[in-house]
């Protein structure tokens, strides 16, 4: 019991940085706060509503999304997109998640052969 | 439509409970986003065959308490103190409150023994209450401080201590260190010259009309061994400890017997009177030329020895067990 609340922990902790690279990636197409939810969630990366949605506006902030209202439907929604900025630091991050997957499989192999 | 009605109250309490200290920039932004995303969650869950309020029940329930959503919208700490600046924080706390903590007890003392209301009671609290008071203030005010930097400085910067970290702030006695020649040479030369005018003092000023005979030269001389011994000793386990290079228990336990001995022995003769000549304000008056309308207060220096030596012994055991 208390390994699995440890486990739970560690992987909390090892997603809650990723959070920011799924979103940046998944905004390439511009979503609104409920469809990302939906289409993370289907990718297999859930996110609770109280994290995403505070943290859309966060980088919105920082400048690495924009955003529009679009009103032309029935509910009006706020649309996201990754701006210019946004662009830069997905492609940086991605980047290092490469370089970190490819360490981390280095020292597990490095493991292996001894 | 009535069901309707109640179901979309609840969600305007929610949105109302996010935003209402958002400030009027970000707050109707928000609320009109934050509808929207429970609206589409609700209808989701509609879709999936629940019924309406149970829909928006369990909506709201997994966004979860509002103001701890409000506070993730906000970018204001939630905290007072926050994990960046906690160990300055505490080095400032510390460092104030061991400067100002003696200074206010030794100078609530004195101004006790100079307006020598006598009362040992009054003597004792009054110094304590002006130690907790002073505690509370510098408490409170570099609380206060550091809550106020948190909220000014830019959140980016919030992980990062105010001041850089330098080696310079290392403290400077480590566990292993070695206790110095310098510290020794100190203890030793001011052992040394305590006994030195010790003797000085038993042996009879030689003259008393330009010096001053402040202890009693008829004092037994059993006493005057009990006085200077345990000072000699004390010089010779400094020595020990220098050669050892610090402190074992067996020259803790010596250091703390010769100062306990010193202690009691100058506490027992000077409430006793028999320490200090009875006639010090005249030959004090003969001496320097001075009114002689004042008398020695053996308490209070009672008082005085036995604090030092505790904080003696006190420093001496923290040096040994470390």
């Amino acid at each position: 019991m208390k390994d699995d609340e440890l486990l739970a922990g560690h992987l909390q902790e090892l997603r809650r940085g990723t959070v920011v690279l799924a979103c940046l990636s998944t905004l390439e197409r511009p979503h609104y706060g409920y469809a990302l939810l939906e289409t993370l969630e289907k990718s297999g990366f859930p996110v609770d509503g109280n994290t995403l949605y505070p943290l859309l506006r966060r980088l919105e902030k920082q400048g690495l999304l924009t955003s529009e209202w679009n009103t032309e439907e029935a509910r009006p929604r706020k649309f996201y997109q990754v701006s210019a900025d946004g662009l830069a630091v997905l492609e940086r991050m991605t980047r290092e998640w490469r370089v970190l997957d490819d360490a981390i499989r280095a020292l597990g192999q490095g493991e292996h052969h001894e | 439509m009535s069901e309707r009605g109640t179901a979309s109250t609840l969600t305007d309490r929610y949105v109302w409970s996010v935003t209402r200290h958002l400030g009027p920039d970000t707050g109707p932004d928000v609320a009109r986003e934050l509808r929207g995303s429970i609206q589409d969650s609700v209808e989701a869950r509609i879709d999936a065959g629940a019924d309406p309020e149970h829909a928006e029940r369990e909506a709201l329930t997994e966004l979860g308490d509002p103001d701890l959503l409000a506070r993730e919208y906000g970018d204001r700490p939630r905290y007072l103190v926050g994990p960046g600046v906690y160990p300055e924080y505490v080095r400032l706390l510390r460092g104030l409150l061991a400067v100002l903590l003696p200074l206010t007890l030794a100078l609530t003392l004195a101004e006790r023994f100079v307006s020598a209301s006598g009362d040992p009671g009054d003597v004792v609290l009054g110094p304590l209450v002006a130690a907790i008071a002073v505690t509370v203030h510098v408490c409170f005010w570099v609380t206060l401080v550091y809550a106020v930097i948190e909220r000014t400085r830019p959140a980016e910067a919030r992980d990062r201590p105010v001041t850089a970290w330098d080696t310079g702030q290392l403290p400077e006695e480590s566990p292993g260190a070695r206790v110095g020649v310098a510290e020794t040479l100190f203890h030793v030369a001011f052992t040394a010259l305590v006994i030195a005018l010790l003797t000085w003092q038993f042996l009879g000023v030689a003259d008393p009309a330009r010096q001053v005979q402040v202890l009693d030269p008829d004092l037994a001389l059993p006493w005057v061994v009990l006085l200077v011994g345990p000072l000699v000793v004390e010089i010779v386990l400094a020595l020990a400890v220098w050669r050892s290079g610090r402190w074992t228990p067996a020259l803790a336990v010596g250091h703390v017997l010769a100062s306990a001995t010193w202690a009691i022995v100058t506490v027992w003769l000077l409430l006793r009177e028999q320490l200090i000549v009875p006639d010090l304000p005249e030959r004090f008056g003969a001496v320097f030329g001075v009114a002689t309308d004042w008398s020695v207060a053996p308490l209070p220096l009672a008082v005085a020895v036995i604090a030092l030596s505790v904080w003696d012994v006190v420093s001496c055991l923290r040096r040994t067990r470390r």
